[in-house]
Formats: structure tokens, sequence, C-alpha cells
């Protein structure tokens, strides 16, 4: 139970002193009108025979005044503005304020705050549960904060390089209070239809504030790298595609650079509309800055620029024990990334029955002699380790027709190659060139680091960090020691979203968290005071 | 208030009530040759019986053929129509003089209709107004040419302070006058009661025609403009005061009341063959009056 407009001790002396009011109206005296009649005689009797206007007795004060005291304080409690929270426990009242990266256009995220900010003060008392959609999202202030301490948070905050997270938000907060029906008061850019189908049952979302759209944009909504289709592990290719107002503007100026050093777009390969594509971009030794920037004018800068961090070339040592194939060490020093060693090499390449080699390396590929090995073994210490042999394989084309060799992946407490030496010499004997990449391939499947990821889903979320639905406040995301997550924050959907016009927001009333009950108290009223005018006029009060 | 003669003097509202007659069953004897039938024998037209003659009889009263047949002689005697003696009982107790539209002026109108009938058909009136007691200022006045002098005498009537019917009525009764017709003119509204009124009146030994004056607010208080809030009745002639919630059912009491005190009144003149007539202040009185008399004339 609250009041919009009055504070309860406020309330209460009112409700006090109308009640003191009363009791004093009860003791005044009526101001009767004298009537001279031409006879008094027949008001005399009348009165003798009228219904006596009293119960059992004379009850002038009580009763009266109680009634009038109930009819007084539903007025003045209407007046005050009360309202219930009685549904509190049925329902969840949230206000969510986004902070994506597309809320940094113009004072779209002030207009935002500023929407919210009144909405809460024209909502006094309510459970003020403020939730800020950031990178995670995070409580802003609780039910028992201040008005003042939330304006001055959420005053503090700015719009950050992360998209908008209320689906995520809405299915997490579904989760935890499956028993209850969340409302959610949003204030960020405008939703798509998919957005709301895609809430939960129990999860309603009122958009009180929608950004305006802007007037044009175009934006960098793919960049990233791969492995470079050509196979060789140490070059990568790397995509750039763009959007926009392709109707009625002409496409931006590109220009890339890595490492400071200028590409031009004459050296990129147009895959497809606003698509570029750079092949066997070679990987160096320290990771390298590929940056690309959009020349637009256009009100979202956010998605006229990226950079992505290119993988640094890893670096394998090899040994290479005594009766391996020559051939094999020449490959190690002829490839880059592979570096020969006399010991404590990250692979040790030897022959299967020679017991020495196996210290020397924390990984073996071995060459067995044995008549019954025809193909190759690989032993993965892992699921995944066996997929990525598979994919490679097939992604070689060395499962074709033609097959490279008899292929077999089991599972071993660490990874392991054992190739056939007669499988080997029959290969080399064919000069069959698929050999070196099948040996190098193997090196490097034996290595942990991989020499270069595919990068992550580009405009994504970031990922999911814990297996608990609860949501990530601010400071609390821990992330494993030296580990990396590749994410880019452009997003076609952003992009696009930009100058779709905004939605029709929705009234504040709907926005209230109370049950409004001052209208029962009104009709309270004016039931009370029908039932006493009823009760006047038959005679059945004083 | 003070009465005006001119407006009290209607000659158009004279001239028409002089058209009515008023006859009553038998007037008293010992009046003046008149209209009236009475129970006196002598000079008239309508013969009555015969008597034997005795010394001093008219000798062209004698029936010779009764003399020739019976060898006695006997005079033929006749019915006397003499004159009606009207008494009016004026009320001027104060109820009549209070409100806006006073009661007095349609009161004293009817009493000088009802004189005017009177003396145009050769009746004696007299007028006694009373209030607290019976004042007797005009008796027997005979002839039409006294009427302006009756209605001079009305337009000096005054208020006086309470009303006691009842002892007006029974100091009539006393008073051994000529049996004739007695007209009340009055609201009725006496602090003794009506049934007191009632049972004097019963003792009476004239006819009675009783003209109650009432106004609309009698019997629909709600008329009254002061008819809002919490009331305090007062009495304008005893002072008495009655506090009053104008609520329905104090207004169905009072209407309960009322109408059993017309009721009360309707038949204690049905029983005594006396006749009654409401008469609203707030109407003209010749229409009325006039209704009274049906047929042109009123008989008691």
């Amino acid at each position: 139970m609250s009041f919009g407009l009055f504070s309860g001790v406020t309330v209460l002396l009112g409700a006090l002193a109308l009640a003191g009011v009363l009791f004093g109206l009860q003791f005044l005296r009526p101001r009767v009108k004298v009537v001279q009649v031409a006879t008094a005689l027949f008001w005399q009797q009348a009165q003798q025979q009228a219904p006596l206007r009293t119960l059992w007795q004379r009850f002038r004060y009580p009763l009266a005044w109680l009634l009038s005291v109930i009819i007084a304080l539903a007025i003045w409690l209407a007046l005050a503005g009360i309202q219930s929270s009685a549904n509190s426990s049925a329902e969840r009242h949230i206000y969510y304020l986004d902070g994506s990266v597309s809320m940094q256009v113009g004072k779209r995220f002030s207009n935002a705050r500023t929407r919210l900010i009144n909405d809460l003060e024209q909502n006094p008392g309510a459970a003020q549960e403020v939730w800020f959609g950031g990178v995670t999202p995070s409580l802003i202030a609780g039910e028992d904060a201040s008005a003042a301490l939330i304006k001055a948070r959420l005053e503090s905050l700015t719009p950050q390089s992360t998209l908008t997270a209320i689906s995520e938000f809405a299915r997490r907060m579904a989760v935890l209070n499956q028993q209850k029906s969340i409302v959610i008061a949003y204030y960020g850019m405008p939703l798509r239809a998919s957005q709301f189908a895609r809430l939960p049952q129990n999860v309603k979302l009122i958009q009180r504030f929608t950004a305006p759209a802007v007037a044009s944009n175009w934006g960098i909504v793919n960049f990233g790298y791969r492995a470079a289709a050509s196979g060789d592990p140490q070059r990568v290719d790397v995509i750039i595609e763009i959007t926009g107002d392709t109707a009625g503007s002409t496409v931006p100026e590109l220009s890339i650079d890595l490492d400071g050093t200028p590409f031009t777009l004459a050296s990129a390969e147009r895959i497809a509309d606003n698509t570029w594509l750079l092949s066997n971009l070679a990987l160096t030794d320290s990771p390298g800055k590929l940056s690309v920037r959009l020349h637009s004018d256009d009100d979202f800068a956010a998605d006229n620029s990226a950079t992505l961090t290119l993988p640094a070339m890893p670096r394998i040592t090899v040994y290479t024990g005594e009766g391996v194939p020559l051939a094999m060490s020449r490959l190690v020093n002829l490839t880059p990334r592979l570096t020969a060693v006399a010991q404590n090499a990250q692979v040790a390449v030897c022959l299967a029955e020679d017991e020495n080699c196996f210290a020397q390396g924390l990984t073996h590929f071995l060459f067995a002699k044995d008549a019954g090995q025809e193909g190759i073994v690989y032993k993965a210490d892992s699921t995944a380790a066996k997929l990525a042999i598979s994919q490679l394989w097939q992604r070689q084309g060395w499962t074709a027709e033609q097959s490279l060799a008899a292929l077999s992946v089991n599972e071993g407490e660490q990874r392991s190659v054992l190739f056939s030496l007669a499988a080997y010499e029959a290969l080399s004997k064919n000069q069959d060139r698929r050999l070196p990449g099948l040996l190098v391939h193997s090196l490097y499947w034996l290595t942990p680091v991989a020499a270069a990821s595919e990068f992550a889903a580009v405009g994504e979320p970031l990922p999911t960090l814990s297996e608990s639905p609860l949501p990530l406040s601010v400071g609390e995301m821990i992330m494993p020691e030296h580990a990396e997550i590749s994410v880019s924050l452009l997003n076609r959907t952003v992009t696009d979203s930009m100058t779709q016009p905004s939605v029709t927001e929705i009234p504040s009333a709907t926005v209230n968290t109370h049950q409004i009950i001052w209208p029962w108290l009104i009709l309270l009223a004016l039931f009370l005071v029908l039932a006493e005018w009823l009760a006047i006029v038959r005679g059945r009060l004083p | 208030m003070a009465l005006n003669l001119n407006t009290l003097f209607d000659y158009e509202y004279l001239a028409q009530v002089q058209q009515l007659s008023l006859r009553i069953a038998q007037a008293g004897k010992g009046g003046r040759l008149a209209e009236q039938k009475t129970s006196a024998r002598g000079q008239g037209l309508e013969f009555a019986d015969f008597k034997p003659y005795v010394a001093g009889d008219d000798l062209r009263a004698i029936d010779w053929n009764i003399y020739r047949r019976l060898g006695r002689v006997f005079v033929r005697v006749f019915e006397e129509k003499q004159d009606m003696p009207v008494y009016f009982l004026q009320d001027a107790s104060a109820s009549m003089f209070y409100e806006t539209t006073p009661r007095i002026v349609p009161a004293l109108r009817a009493t000088l209709g009802l004189a005017a009938i009177a003396l145009a058909q050769h009746d004696s009136v007299s007028l006694m107004p009373f209030g607290r007691n019976l004042d007797i200022q005009v008796k027997g006045l005979n002839g039409k040419n006294n009427l302006l002098q009756f209605a001079r005498v009305l337009a000096e009537c005054e208020s006086q302070a309470a009303t006691s019917l009842t002892t007006a009525i029974k100091t009539l009764a006393n008073l051994n006058l000529r049996k004739g017709l007695v007209v009340i003119v009055s609201d009725f509204f006496d602090n003794d009661g009506l049934q007191k009124v009632l049972a004097a009146m019963a003792n009476l030994p004239h006819k009675v025609l009783l003209v109650q004056i009432t106004q609309p607010w009698d019997a629909q208080p709600e008329l009254m403009p002061e008819w809002q809030g919490e009331l305090q009745i007062q009495d304008c002639e005893t002072g008495a005061e009655v506090a009053v919630s104008p609520t329905p059912d104090v207004l169905k009491a009072y209407k309960q009341v009322y109408q059993q005190f017309n009721q009360d009144l309707l038949k204690a003149a049905q029983a005594q063959g006396a006749g009654l007539l409401q008469l609203d202040a707030s109407q003209p009185v010749l229409p009325q009056l006039a209704g009274l008399f049906a047929q042109g004339g009123l008989n008691l």
C-alpha cells in the first residue's frame, strides 16, 4: 500500500484531522427555519404518528459519525492517490534502459534516460527495479533504492559498445521467475516483431521509449578472418562486408590497412555486392592489426570502422629421430612455422620402435614398419581433436575418391600419429603432391595451438560464460586466465535498424506497477452516501 | 391586515349571488312575514287546517259550507311564511388574518355573499364575529338596503388573539335565539380540538352551514416556500413550536392527520344535515360559492 501524491504521514494526519472535524461537526446544532403557520395542531399530531427515527436509542454520534468518517476517509485516500502493491507477489516489474551501441547516436540515450527518470518520478513508491542493458545487464537499483540514488546512478551511465541483450535478459528473467508474470518497461532501440515473438510467455514488454530513426546509415557488418582456402596454414582469408542505404546513395569509400600499411580494394576480390575477400593474407610472427574504415558521414559512426587482430603465426618445434625418412627432415626445415630442435620438442618424429625418441617430444609422429599397418592412425585426446582432424581431411579432400591413405581416428591419452612407413613410401614413390600437406597438417594437429582459428560469430553477444541463468552484473564477469574472446560488435541488424522508423510508444499508464484502487474508493464513498441518503429519507438515521 | 370596503363590496359579485336562494326546512316562528316556511299558522296562501271559531278571528276565514252541514263555525287557517334568521359566526381569529393571502378576505366575501342572498329574500341576518369569545355586532338586520351597512361592519372586522369555536357555538346556543340558520365561516382550527367543536355544534337548535376556509398548503405542506431544511413550525395564535424535519414520513403523517380532520368535519356535517363548503382561499370565491347552490338554491 502506498500513496502517489502524499507521504504516509501526511495521509495519516489528514485522516485524523478529518475524523476530528467530523466528530466536532456532530455537536453543531442545525440551523432551523422558523415557519409560522395557521395552526401547529396537525404538525404535533403528525410528529406523534411519524415513525421513530432512532433504532433503539438516539445514536446521534457513534454510528452516524462512523459512517461519515468512512466516507470521508475513502475520498481522502482516493485524493492521496492510494495504490496497492498487493500483486507484487505475482508480478515483477522491471525498468530496462538499453545501453547498447545503437543508443550512442545523438541524444538517444539521454532521452531514454530522461523518460525513464520521469516515469519513475510519476510512479513514486513503486517497486523500482531498474536494470541497465550494457555489455551484460546489470541491476542499477533494487526496490529499496531511493529515487535520488537511482537518478544519480542513471546519470552516470553511458551506452556501451555492445548489442542489445533485451531478448536474452527477458529469457533469463523468465527462467528465474517462472511463477511470476514479468512486466518490462523498455527504453531503447526499436525492437523487431521477431524479438517480441521470441519473448517468453510470462514476459510482457512495454516500449516506453523507442529511439528515432536516423536519416541514413552505412556500416560494416562483416569483418573477420578464416583459415586460407588454399590450405596454407600460414595465411588467412579476410572477409569485409558493408551494407546501408543502397537505394539513392552511393557506396562510401572503404580503406583498409594492416599495421598501418594501406591496402586498396583493388587487391581484394569482390565476391558479392558490397562484399570483398582478401585472400591468403600472410600471418606474421606478431599479431597484426587489420583495420577497415568506411568513409561515411552518417549519424551512426560506430559501424563505420572496425579493427581485427590477426593471429600471430605460431611456431612448432620438431625433433626428428634416427631412421626417419629424410624428406621429413627437409620438410621441417622448409616450413616456416616448423623449427627443428635437438631436444625437448613439441613434436617428436620417430620410428615406432625407437624408444629413445619418445622422450624428446610432448607428442609423437611415428612411422610404423609393421606390415599390418597400411594407413595413418590418429589418436585424439578429445572429441574436439577427433572432429578437427576429420574436418581437416574433408576440407583438404584427402578422403575423396582417390584416398590419400587409409584413415582411422582413435581415442588415446594424448595425441599421436602413427603413419605406415609402407604407405609413406608408396606416396613418396608416386610423388603424390598431397603428401607434404598431410605431414605438415598432421604436425600442426599434434600441437595444441591452432594456427588460425575461424573468427567468432560476427555481431553476436558474448558467449555464455556460465550455465547460471542469473544475468551477470557489471564487474562480475570472470575470464579464464589468458583467455581471449574474439568478438565483433558489427551486426547487420543494428546497422539496418538505424534507419527503421520507431514504433509507437505505449502510454505510461500501462507501466504503473501498482494496482490503482482509488476509483473503487470513490465508488465506495458514493455508495455509502447513497445508502446514507436512503437511510435518512426512510427515517433510519437521525 | 386592514380590510377595504371597496374591495369587499363588489357589486358585480353581489348581483350574481343575489340570484341564488337559501332555504331551510322550517324556520322558527315569531318572525316577520317573509318567504321561509315556519310552523306558524296565520296568514298565507297555502291551506293548513280548520279550527273552531273564537272571537276575534277573521270573519273572512269562516268556512260557511261546514257551518251549513254541521251547524258549527270553523275558520280556515293557513301556513304563515316568515323570515329566516341567519346567524353568521365569522371567525376573526389570528389564523384567519395570517399568511400573505389571508383567509379572512375570501371568508368575508363569502359571508357578504350569503348575507346578500338572505337579505334579498327578506330574511334577517346577524353577524357574530368570534375569537376567543363571541361578539354580536349585527342582530336581526333586514332588507336589501341594509346590505351596505352589513358590509361596512364586515370590513371593520379585526383580528382577535385566539380561536375558541367551541365557546362561540356554546354561547350562541345559550342565547335562545329564534330557530334559523347558523353559518360558521372559519378555518375550524380550534386548539381545543375538532371533536369538541363538533359536539357543541350538535347541540345547536339551528340549521348549520359550514364554510371551511382552506389554503393549498393545508393539504400539501410541501407547497410552502419555506419547505426545506430543518423547520421550526410555530403556531401563529398560541406560539407553540414543533421541530420538524421535512421527511416523507412526517409529510405522510401530516397528510393523514389533515385528511382525518376533513373527514371528521364532513361526517359531522352529514350527520347533522348541515351543509359544508370548502372554500379555497387562493381561488375566486364566486365559482366555489355557486357550486354550493347546485340548482340555484340550497335547501337545508
